[in-house]
């Protein structure tokens, strides 16, 4: 791990964690916020008057009546994929396609830094701003709750919400890239890296719109996590993050090893 | 210091490098010469550890270019043929980055801001503001300031006004007195010229032409282009062992021995001479008899 490198990603990349991380810290918020502990009718007032296919397809159908429950399915159903996806996007593009792809990366190759060392901090600053972004909504969610509702939240089921999210957001990040790492060329790294994310989160969406579209859901990593399930401890939590921690291994070290392999299309 | 042995890296686009062979002694400048994509490039890549080679192996100090880049790194100075930085950052903040990625910032300050005053580097302002001949003034100063025992230079001058290429070249020919094993690839046969001891000629990935004879050929024969003011004697100079061409009306393109040039100067003194000019183009004629048609194609 090279620290001035770490250093130089957070510096850069700094902005774009606090955007998502106030973002999402603001949604959580409201969330909790919105909970009502006497019932959920106004919230489901409020989807009632939205077709029901999209409400499927959002993951808010069934909504549990308790406070954990209520954010594990209007947090944890939706946005938990949809904005750190963006985020990991993002990221992943920046990390080391961007620089191999304007030659910039030829300065970091040129100090007496092996292409294991740079892709390794570049990985490792991706996890590192994944598990930052999760540990700020862990305390923002108990934070809020214990403000507004002391005692509901059921702390040991919220970490493992938490814990299996930021699991999830890690595999997607590494997906992204992975693909950073593969290709030479921007629009490439995005067509896969995007792509790839994009259509887990489709396939979860359809898959929840209609029972004859159930099938794309083996499809999506997505469905891999499910909210509703942890809360009423049906989801193998151990199984589950084992499954993610594996994959984010294996991502990381074909990330590596491709990149340790390939040429380097520097106009040097 | 560098030896490259029957290297071939060939692209999917046909292009690259095949069977090159060369050694670069310590404490020596070698050119090398080509037009774009002639390979030149592609030599450096290979060098840097960019890209690996289908055949053959490349080594500096003896370690293996591809399998050990980064230990190599540690003593290698390296400007990019094509300029490439980390645009958003002020350039103090990416020299001090990049000492901080070589793991050396104290012991060699004093050469950088020595550097940056040779060449006045603007050193506040954010990179991507810089005008192409500053980013080139940065590259040199990025290369230079760790004090690397070996050099890879790509197209080191490019940008550079003649002012700065003189002070560039100067740079180098001190390097190389303090016993700097250096490379460079370029276009600009003047440059390779005043600096290099040996140069090989570049063509399609092949080398066509490498001995210090090019250079030799270059030091020995000294060639001037005179006009004169009325028809010169030229029995006199033909006594003395010159060379001539006449090239237009009382307008000569003469040639004499490096160690002969004091003479020549005597001869001419009792003619009218209204131009003298030093002819510098030897090393030209060589490359051009590799690339004659092309270039004057282009």
């Amino acid at each position: 791990m090279s620290l001035p490198l770490l250093l130089k990603d957070l510096k850069n990349n700094i902005i774009l964690l606090l955007v998502f991380v106030v973002m999402m810290s603001i949604y959580l918020s409201v969330i909790i916020f919105m909970y009502d502990p006497s019932g959920i009718g106004a919230f489901m007032d409020m989807m009632s008057l939205l077709p029901v296919s999209l409400v499927n397809a959002l993951g808010f159908s069934t909504v549990d009546a308790g406070l954990t429950g209520f954010i594990a399915s209007l947090y944890y159903g939706f946005l938990i994929y949809l904005f750190p996806m963006v985020y990991c996007i993002i990221l992943g593009n920046r990390l080391v396609v961007k620089w191999v792809d304007d030659g910039s990366f030829a300065c970091l190759l040129s100090t007496p830094n092996s292409r294991i060392k740079i892709i390794f901090t570049q990985g490792l600053y991706m996890l590192l701003s994944i598990m930052f972004l999760f540990i700020i909504l862990y305390i923002v969610g108990i934070g809020v709750s214990a403000s507004l509702f002391k005692g509901v939240l059921d702390v040991l089921i919220f970490s493992k919400l938490n814990l299996s999210a930021c699991l999830m957001t890690m595999t997607i990040g590494m997906i992204c890239f992975f693909f950073s790492c593969v290709f030479n060329n921007t629009n490439l790294s995005l067509l896969f890296g995007a792509g790839i994310p994009i259509l887990f989160f489709l396939f979860d969406m359809f898959g929840g719109m209609a029972q004859s579209l159930a099938f794309l859901k083996k499809y999506s990593l997505y469905s891999l996590f499910n909210g509703l399930a942890i809360i009423k401890g049906e989801a193998n939590i151990t199984m589950i993050s084992t499954v993610f921690a594996v994959t984010i291994l294996l991502l990381f070290a074909g990330s590596i090893a491709i990149f340790q392999y390939k040429r380097l299309p520097i106009q040097g | 210091m560098i030896a490259v042995k029957d290297a071939t890296l060939k692209y999917s686009n046909g292009k690259g490098i095949f069977d090159l062979n060369f050694k670069v002694q310590k404490g020596e400048v070698f050119g090398c010469m080509g037009p774009e994509s002639a390979g030149k490039t592609t030599t450096i890549s290979m060098l840097m550890g960019f890209s690996r080679l289908n055949k053959g192996v490349a080594t500096i100090a003896g370690l293996n270019c591809a399998k050990k880049a980064a230990t190599i790194k540690k003593n290698l100075g390296y400007i990019p043929g094509e300029l490439a930085f980390f645009e958003n950052m002020r350039v103090n903040e990416f020299l001090n980055f990049m000492a901080h990625m070589r793991g050396k910032t104290q012991k060699n300050q004093k050469i950088r801001e020595a550097l940056i005053e040779r060449f006045e580097l603007e050193t506040r302002g954010k990179i991507e503001r810089l005008s192409i001949e500053m980013k080139q003034k940065l590259a040199i100063v990025t290369a230079f300031m760790h004090d690397p025992e070996v050099l890879l230079l790509d197209e080191p001058t490019s940008n550079l006004d003649p002012r700065m290429q003189t002070r560039f070249v100067d740079l180098i020919l001190e390097e190389k007195k303090r016993g700097k094993t250096i490379l460079i690839a370029s276009q600009k046969f003047g440059e390779i010229e005043r600096t290099c001891d040996r140069v090989a000629v570049i063509k399609e990935g092949h080398i066509v032409e490498q001995n210090e004879a090019i250079k030799l050929k270059s030091a020995e024969t000294k060639s001037y282009l005179v006009k004169f003011g009325a028809p010169p004697n030229l029995e006199e100079l033909k006594r003395y062992g010159f060379g001539f061409k006449k090239l237009a009306e009382n307008n000569y393109e003469i040639t004499a021995a490096g160690d002969h040039i004091d003479l020549l100067v005597k001869v001419l003194s009792k003619e009218k001479v209204i131009v003298f000019n030093s002819n510098a183009q030897t090393l030209e004629e060589i490359f051009l008899k590799y690339y004659g048609k092309e270039m004057q194609k282009a």
